[in-house]
């Protein structure tokens, strides 16, 4: 076991230091940090100042080096738009997404799982098509449409609720809705499909064969094996709302970290998509390692 | 052979006795590609889903080829006079223009149908591009192993632990808008899907008696990877670009909403959802279509990648 998490950590931890690697590169290879501090507009004399005052004019794998040290101290320098620092910049709106991805994974997790016991207890069934076409369309829709839609219907056409902003718990529901429904299909079909392998196993024929009642063997047995595998998926989907949050963000005006790191993409704010390259990439390497241990800890074969 | 009795246990519903006669003629040499081809085009008729989607695919492919040629008007003519027009079957459409119109009086049906080539086109190309440099960087990290498998599968693990959307939007970015460029970023976000696919396959491949037969008997490094592993990898393969070019059509439209895929004055589905945002409340109509396009499109490709998966599992258990 601990073998085991010790070789997934060092795995993480050479793609973040890639990651690193691919951030430094498009910040001192392909953008200039000196233009990012300044502004294309300053004059020859203060780039040349700043470029010393910065020691960016020592060679380029020394600056590699105090870059990697200040980045893993959560220091990439500032921001040229917002004129701050980027990672308290980045951690602020953080927690401003997690404000609406926290409750799309919950409400995501609590839906699938309903749709997927349904869908595999009544498999074959009216109730198994209708979830099955939910999660179907669901993953098909593009999220961006979806929220337009959303939009359209509730906030232009009904009136129920605002189009965009953060305040309220109005201003929450369509972009949780949103972030919630690409995850919620993808994570049904899993539970379906992990119910009916579970189902078709051996423990479960004994278990039928003494006579349990058919809802005790779904929920007392299927169930609980079948969320091994969905446990996993459902740690990873937390990098997918992350995406899946630049895109909602954007449309329902909300400012979290998705509508910064577009911002920044946009206006190609060296500094910040530097940062966001490194968060995202953290993110990403701990919700992977979570899944992985939470896969090990509920299924001891796993480490073996 | 061929007076053997009949077993009708492989083919349920073959029609005349002589067709399953030469079933069974064909029993022993199992890898005959029309038996191969009759075998997936009759599971194909039977999952009803995927038969279906096929010929979702088969029409928007027929409206991406003929292209303008079918459009009522030119994608980019205006008609002032009817601007933000609803569908015809809503009450103040107009039936000349089918599905409405936009901003200034351009027909959406005939914006639509340029889009899907572009939709089609950039799908198709960056599955092939990302796909030939997965297959290729895969088999090598298979058939060699060692450090070089060590390095491409840690670059695989790279690209794998960012969202794809966020690494393309920085990619276009800094390459700039335009349908070449587009084509390379989701390219590059979907290659190593393939990769790990490809390594997986070549080394399940590498520990099969006939790999061993085949390179004692001599067979050079790059037929034996070319004519007896890549075949028989081609089915995990093909479900991966299956749900690619769904995945990939999506990139499209949703880079292109961002202002960061095919230039904002080329009509494309992600393009024309991007302008109905901005004249939402004269026009709810306008969105509605073009994101109903997107979805049809990735829901067949995703129906087909279903029944693929499903097609070739049953396939590798068989044997």
């Amino acid at each position: 076991m601990h073998a085991f998490i010790i070789h997934r950590l060092a795995q993480g931890a050479l793609v973040l230091l890639m990651a690193l690697t691919a951030a430094f590169l498009l910040m001192y290879v392909i953008g200039d940090p000196v233009i990012a501090i300044v502004g294309a507009e300053a004059d020859r004399a203060t780039i040349e100042n700043v470029r010393q005052l910065y020691g960016l004019d020592r060679p380029l794998y020394v600056q590699y080096f105090s870059f990697l040290t200040n980045a893993l101290q959560g220091d990439f320098g500032m921001s040229a738009r917002y004129r701050t620092e980027v990672f308290p910049l980045m951690l602020q709106r953080l927690v401003v997404s997690i404000e609406i991805a926290l409750p799309a994974l919950v409400l995501a997790i609590c839906l699938s799982i309903l749709l997927g016991v349904v869908s595999a207890a009544y498999r074959n069934k009216l109730p198994d098509y209708l979830a099955r076409i939910v999660a179907l369309v669901g993953q098909a829709a593009p999220i961006f449409w979806v929220a337009i839609m959303l939009i359209v219907i509730f906030s232009l056409a009904l009136n129920w609720l605002p189009a965009s902003g953060r305040g309220t718990w109005q201003h929450m529901v369509l972009p949780t809705i949103t972030l919630a429904l690409w995850p919620t299909a993808y994570l049904t079909r899993i539970m379906r499909g992990s119910i009916l392998d579970v189902l078709g196993s051996d423990f479960i024929r004994t278990a039928r064969g003494k006579g349990l009642a058919p809802m005790a063997v779904l929920f007392r047995h299927a169930l609980r094996n079948a969320l091994i595998p969905f446990t996993t998926v459902s740690a990873m989907q937390f990098a997918t709302l992350l995406a899946g949050s630049m895109i909602v963000e954007t449309i329902f005006n909300y400012p979290g970290l998705g509508l910064l790191m577009i911002n920044a993409i946009r206006q190609l704010d060296i500094s910040l998509v530097a940062g966001s390259i490194a968060l995202t990439a953290s993110i990403a390497v701990v919700m992977n390692l979570v899944a992985d241990i939470l896969y090990a800890v509920i299924d001891p074969r796993v480490s073996r | 052979m061929s007076t053997a009795p009949m077993t009708r246990k492989d083919t349920p519903v073959s029609g005349s006795p002589s067709a399953a006669t030469s079933m069974v003629d064909r029993e022993d040499m199992s890898l005959k590609p029309s038996r191969t081809w009759m075998h997936v085009a009759r599971s194909l008729y039977r999952s009803k889903l995927a038969f279906f989607s096929l010929i979702v695919i088969g029409i928007l492919a027929l409206i991406a080829i003929l292209g303008a040629a079918i459009a009522p008007y030119p994608p980019s003519q205006q008609n002032l006079l009817h601007t933000y027009l609803p569908p015809a079957w809503v009450e103040g459409g107009r039936l000349e223009f089918l599905l409405g119109t936009d901003n200034v009086g351009r027909d959406i049906l005939s914006r639509m149908i340029p889009g899907a080539r572009i939709s089609l086109l950039v799908g198709v190309a960056a599955v092939v591009v990302g796909g030939f440099i997965g297959t290729v960087l895969g088999l090598i990290a298979g058939y060699f192993g060692g450090w070089v498998e060590a390095l491409i599968m840690r670059l695989v693990d790279l690209q794998i632990a960012f969202p794809a959307m966020f690494i393309g939007l920085i990619a276009m970015a800094l390459l700039g808008t335009g349908i070449v460029e587009l084509i390379f970023v989701i390219a590059l976000v979907q290659w190593a899907y393939y990769a790990r696919v490809a390594r997986a396959e070549t080394i399940k491949i590498k520990r099969m008696e006939y790999f061993h037969a085949a390179r004692a008997l001599g067979v050079r490094t790059v037929p034996l990877i070319a004519r007896h592993v890549l075949p028989n990898a081609i089915g995990p393969l093909l479900v991966v670009a299956s749900f690619s070019l769904s995945t990939a059509i999506f990139y499209e439209a949703a880079m292109s909403f961002f202002g960061l895929g095919v230039p904002p004055n080329i009509p494309t589905w992600g393009n024309m959802l991007a302008e109905s945002r901005n004249t939402l409340l004269l026009n709810m109509w306008a969105p509605v279509f073009p994101g109903l396009a997107i979805t049809i499109t990735v829901l067949a490709f995703n129906l087909l990648g279903d029944w693929m998966r499903d097609y070739f599992d049953v396939t590798q258990q068989n044997n």
